[in-house]
C-alpha cells in the first residue's frame, strides 16, 4: 500500500469491481473509462472482474484509491505501456469531480507519477479527458501535463459531440517542476 | 467503387491471404505502419486470418478491409477502417502500398479519396482519425489534401531504428471531406470528358 496524508493507494482487487461499475454508471462519460473505439459503456460486474484478473492488473499497475477510513474513492493506474518509446498511458477516476481539486487527487497522481518515471524509468506519460471533464483537466494542468491537441467530435452522448484533449508530461518537465515531485507524506511500507 | 477503367477498391476476401502475408512480412509495412520484425510467420499468418474472418451479415462488423487492385497487375495495396464505432459513427483508417514504385503516385492519393467517399457515404461515418509517424510525410500530405486536421502532435512517440520520432493524430469530419470534394468537384469540372472531345474536336479542325 501507498500511505498518503489523505490517500491509500492499493493494487485492484477483484471484490472492487461493484465499486467500478458504479464509477461507468454514475456522473456520465468519462475518457479513462472509454474503450479502444472511444465508446462508453455499461460493463457488467462479471466483464470487469475478468478485466481486473487480467495481465495489467496482475502486473499491477490497476490501483484502487480509499480514503483514510477506508471508503473506496476512485480508480487509477498506468496502461498501454510501450517499452521502445518509454511511455504510457495515465488514467485516474474519481467518484465525485471535485476531488480532482483536492490533495486526494495530487497525493494519487504524484504517486502514479513516481512509479512511472522513477520506478518504470518512463519518459513520457500520457493523458486524456473529455472537454466535460474540466476538472480533471485541471488537475492534470497543475501537475506540468500539456496539451498535444484535440480530437474533435469523438464521442457522441445525450448532449450531443465531445472532443478529447490529450495530454503529455515529459520526465525533464516532471524533476523540474516542484509542483509534480512526490508528494508530501507518500510512503510505500 | 472503380475509380478507372482498370483500378477499383473490393473487400479483401480469403484469396488475398498470401498477398497480404507477403505484405505484413515487408519491412517497410512494420516501418510506417505497425508489427514487429519479431513476429513469426505463424504469428502474422494468424493476424492476417483473423482479418480476413467473415462476420455474420447481421452483425456491425469493427473493420473493414479494402484491397487497391488493377486488372492488369493484380493487388496494389490495402486501405483498412479499424475500430468502427457505429455509436460514434467513427474509425480510423491504414493505408498500405505493396508496390513501391506507386507509393507517391496520384494512385494512392485517389484511392484514399474513393474509400473516404465510401467511409462517409456508404458507412455514414462522421469521423475518421488516422494516427501516422512525422517521417511519413507522403500519407499525411495526402489526408491534409482531402481535408483532414493536424488534431494532436505526440513528441517523442514512436520508435525506429533507435530513434524516436513524433507522430501526428488527424482527425477528418463529414463536413470538412465534403468541403473538400465540392472545391475539387469544381476544379474539375472542367475535365470531364465531353469538353476534352471538344478540344481534340478543335485541335484537329484547327490543324492544317
Amino acid at each position: 500500500m501507498i500511505i498518503g496524508t489523505h490517500t491509500v493507494l492499493r493494487f485492484s482487487e477483484p471484490e472492487d469491481a461493484h465499486f467500478y461499475r458504479e464509477l461507468y454508471l454514475q456522473g456520465g462519460a468519462k475518457a479513462a473509462l472509454l474503450d479502444n473505439r472511444r465508446e462508453f459503456g455499461a460493463p457488467t460486474l462479471q466483464e470487469i472482474r475478468e478485466l481486473l484478473k487480467k495481465s495489467e492488473s496482475t502486473r499491477a499497475f490497476l490501483f484502487t484509491v480509499e480514503d483514510p477510513e477506508g471508503r473506496l474513492r476512485g480508480w487509477c493506474g498506468l496502461r498501454a505501456l510501450n517499452i521502445e518509446a518509454a511511455f504510457c498511458e495515465l488514467f485516474v477516476v474519481f467518484d465525485a469531480p471535485e476531488e480532482y481539486a483536492g490533495p486526494m487527487a495530487d497525493e494519487t497522481l504524484d504517486a502514479l507519477l513516481d512509479r512511472a518515471f522513477n520506478r518504470l524509468g518512463l519518459q513520457k506519460v500520457l493523458a486524456t479527458c473529455l472537454d466535460s471533464e474540466e476538472t480533471l483537466h485541471a488537475c492534470l494542468l497543475r501537475h506540468g501535463f500539456q496539451s498535444c491537441g484535440v480530437q474533435r467530435d469523438v464521442l457522441y452522448g445525450k448532449e450531443g459531440w465531445r472532443s478529447l484533449d490529450t495530454l503529455a508530461l515529459d520526465r525533464a518537465t516532471h524533476t523540474s517542476n516542484p509542483a509534480t515531485g512526490p508528494g508530501p507524506g507518500a510512503t510505500a511500507p | 467503387m472503380s475509380f478507372t477503367t482498370s483500378t477499383y477498391l473490393r473487400r479483401a476476401d480469403r484469396d488475398d491471404l498470401d498477398t497480404i502475408l507477403s505484405w505484413m512480412e515487408d519491412p517497410d509495412f512494420q516501418r510506417f505502419l505497425y508489427g514487429d520484425a519479431a513476429q513469426s510467420p505463424r504469428q502474422i499468418r494468424e493476424r492476417v486470418i483473423q482479418m480476413l474472418g467473415r462476420s455474420p451479415g447481421n452483425i456491425m462488423p469493427s473493420a473493414v478491409y479494402l484491397l487497391i487492385e488493377s486488372k492488369e497487375n493484380g493487388p496494389l495495396g490495402m486501405i483498412s477502417f479499424q475500430n468502427i464505432s457505429w455509436r460514434n459513427r467513427s474509425c480510423s483508417i491504414d493505408v498500405y502500398i505493396g508496390d513501391k514504385i506507386r507509393r507517391n503516385s496520384m494512385l494512392v492519393t485517389i484511392s484514399v479519396f474513393r474509400a473516404l467517399e465510401y467511409a462517409f457515404d456508404e458507412l455514414n461515418l462522421h469521423r475518421i482519425s488516422a494516427l501516422i509517424y512525422a517521417f511519413n510525410r507522403a500519407s499525411w500530405r495526402i489526408f491534409e489534401m482531402a481535408g483532414a486536421k493536424r488534431e494532436l502532435v505526440l513528441p517523442r512517440h514512436v520508435m525506429r531504428e533507435g530513434e524516436l520520432y513524433d507522430a501526428y493524430g488527424y482527425g477528418l469530419l463529414r463536413h470538412e471531406f465534403n468541403a473538400i470534394r465540392e472545391k475539387h468537384g469544381a476544379v474539375s469540372e472542367r475535365f470531364c470528358l465531353e469538353s476534352m472531345i471538344a478540344f481534340l474536336s478543335q485541335n484537329l479542325e484547327e490543324s492544317p
